[in-house]
């Protein structure tokens, strides 16, 4: 759980969750998926589901740890 | 008209006065608690009228309207943008909560000015903030104004919704202040979200089911589930403009801001930041998805009227008195930002311009009566405003608000992380940042110099430039040196 303290780990963490979120090589794919949804849309669920859990993480083991006022 | 319809949609109303009502009860009489409630808003009301102050009436009228327009792919660049966007919630609101409550801050420029020692560049951060919240303003009247016309079939005009809308939420505003905002917030929050869920389920129960109405989208407008989307509208350069748009600009909207400080502690932030990815995820899909099947009900749709796509596809699958319901979800987004937006506009007048320029010796109880007037004098501004406005929430949004605020993130971060930023170097960056935006609005500026980005790019880009070169050139006070730390000085 130390890692989860550290300051680059997040830096890296949500640096690379926001290029993700830039998903260039995937902008012409239009096959629907689930519940006729194209793409884009699941892309972008599966996303936000992993920043959910990212914040999770990062109040409880980063912020916290960082000692409030 | 029907009059269940009416009765519900006035006891949404009469609810709203009423929780006003109980925040006056409980008020101090002071300016204090009339703007940031004695700061002490917990977690769970903390989250919803954070989540309630940032959806708009552009989240519900401006949303569907678009997806309309250029499709399906709209969410990823709201939803991902916003949710991602939270994060400012921990290194913005986190530093802005500390200090407030330890110097006594209730506006934003007073954080600013008192950092960098500058009265010119708190009145500045002041009037950026003031110019570009009113059009925004203005944009909940508009939408008080569709839904209403809507909800009552064109028996209520446009301008007189816009005025009822805008008396109800002075009334509340008046009385109760920040306390009746943020109660107001959570009621607002729980039928924004509970009426979308039940909006997309009545629309695609009408169009023959959830996934045939998409399997439809795809097969009868296949460009509105694909990129680049109706209108060619998201080149790869739209998408990462409107990524770094909401991750700047949303932060830097006063009304939000300002809640910051009005958090019991730093507990009812980070509550706030976890649960801000799931709300944008699932609230964010509802107009986005009527608007894009509103092309299957009324494929015709030009100019303003793709903004009353959603209203339009509500009346036309929903029982007229579950109408009344659904779209008072959407004037709970619009009233829930307007009366934030009256609230913080207010203080500012009162701590940015009264106490600080005209009656330096005001007590809590003047400033508390005087941000009452104002709450008024603004809200009248803001109702001129929409009655004058020719075009789209869309246009009149992105076009002028979201950059022009966007310029004072560069400032806000140098202000609490940068020891070495000055305050010439702010007032440079503001001002060129805002120039550059000028010169791309009134298009003496080519659009050839944006590369096919949203003029917020190159803005932004301006503004950190000037910043950094002024702040290493300017020498610094050195008084200002010694306070420039992570705990900025007091007053």
């Amino acid at each position: 759980m130390e890692l989860l303290k550290s300051k680059w780990f997040w830096i890296i963490a949500f640096g690379s969750l926001f290029a993700a979120s830039l998903d260039l090589w995937a902008w012409d794919w239009t096959e629907p998926s689930v519940l006729g949804l194209p793409y884009v849309i699941i892309y972008i669920l599966v996303l936000e589901a992993i920043l959910f859990v990212l914040f999770v993480l990062f109040a409880k083991y980063y912020w916290t740890a960082e000692g409030s006022e | 008209m029907n009059a269940l319809t009416v009765g519900l949609f006035a006891l949404y109303l009469v609810s709203l006065v009423a929780i006003g009502a109980y925040a006056w009860k409980r008020s101090k009489g002071t300016s204090e608690d009339y703007f940031v409630a004695s700061r002490s808003i917990g977690p769970i009301v903390l989250f919803l009228s954070l989540a309630a102050t940032n959806f708009s009436a552009f989240t519900f009228f401006g949303f569907a309207g678009a997806a309309y327009k250029f499709g399906l792919a709209y969410y990823g660049i709201m939803a991902f943008g916003t949710g991602f966007m939270a994060l400012s919630f921990y290194f913005i609101g986190k530093k802005v909560w500390q200090l407030g409550k330890k110097n006594g801050y209730i506006t934003p420029p007073e954080l600013i000015g008192d950092r960098f020692k500058s009265d010119s560049l708190r009145t500045l951060f002041l009037v950026v903030m003031v110019v570009f919240t009113l059009p925004y303003l203005a944009t909940q009247a508009i939408g008080g104004g569709i839904a209403l016309n809507q909800l009552t079939e064109g028996e209520v005009s446009y301008e007189l919704g816009a005025v009822i809308v805008t008396v109800v939420i002075l009334l509340y505003v008046t009385i109760g202040g920040m306390r009746a905002d943020a109660y107001t917030d959570v009621l607002q929050g729980v039928l924004m979200l509970v009426t979308m869920l039940a909006a997309v389920g009545i629309v695609s129960s009408g169009l023959g089911g959830f996934t045939t109405a998409n399997e439809r989208l795809a097969t009868e407008w296949p460009d509105l589930v694909s990129r680049p989307g109706g209108g060619n509208f998201f080149t790869p350069q739209i998408w990462i403009s409107y990524m770094v748009l909401w991750i700047m600009c949303d932060p830097m909207f006063p009304q939000l801001f300002q809640r910051f400080y009005s958090a019991r502690d730093e507990k009812s932030i980070r509550f706030s930041m976890i649960l801000y990815a799931p709300i944008t995820a699932i609230l964010f899909l509802c107009p986005v998805l009527i608007g894009a099947w509103g092309r299957l009900e009324f494929p015709g749709l030009t100019g303003k009227d793709p903004d009353n796509i959603l209203p339009m596809m509500v009346d036309t699958f929903a029982p007229s008195w579950v109408l009344g319901i659904m779209l008072s979800g959407a004037f709970a987004a619009l009233m829930s930002t307007a009366d934030s937006q009256l609230l913080v506009m207010s203080s500012m007048l009162t701590r940015d311009v009264y106490r600080k320029w005209l009656k330096k010796n005001a007590s809590q109880r003047e400033e508390f009566v005087v941000g009452k007037i104002l709450v008024v004098v603004l809200a009248l501004l803001g109702l001129g405003l929409a009655l004058t406005s020719v075009e789209t929430l869309f246009e009149t949004l992105t076009k002028t608000t979201f950059t022009g605020l966007a310029v004072l993130f560069p400032t806000v971060i140098a202000a609490l992380y940068w020891k070495r930023a000055t305050k010439w170097g702010c007032i440079a960056s503001i001002l060129a940042g805002e120039l550059t935006y000028a010169g791309f609005y009134y298009e003496v500026l080519g659009s050839d110099y944006t590369y096919g980005f949203l003029p917020v790019i190159p803005v932004i880009l301006v503004a950190v430039a000037t910043l950094v070169l002024v702040s290493l050139a300017t020498s610094r006070d050195a008084s200002a040196m010694a306070d420039a730390s992570d705990d900025v000085s007091t007053s």
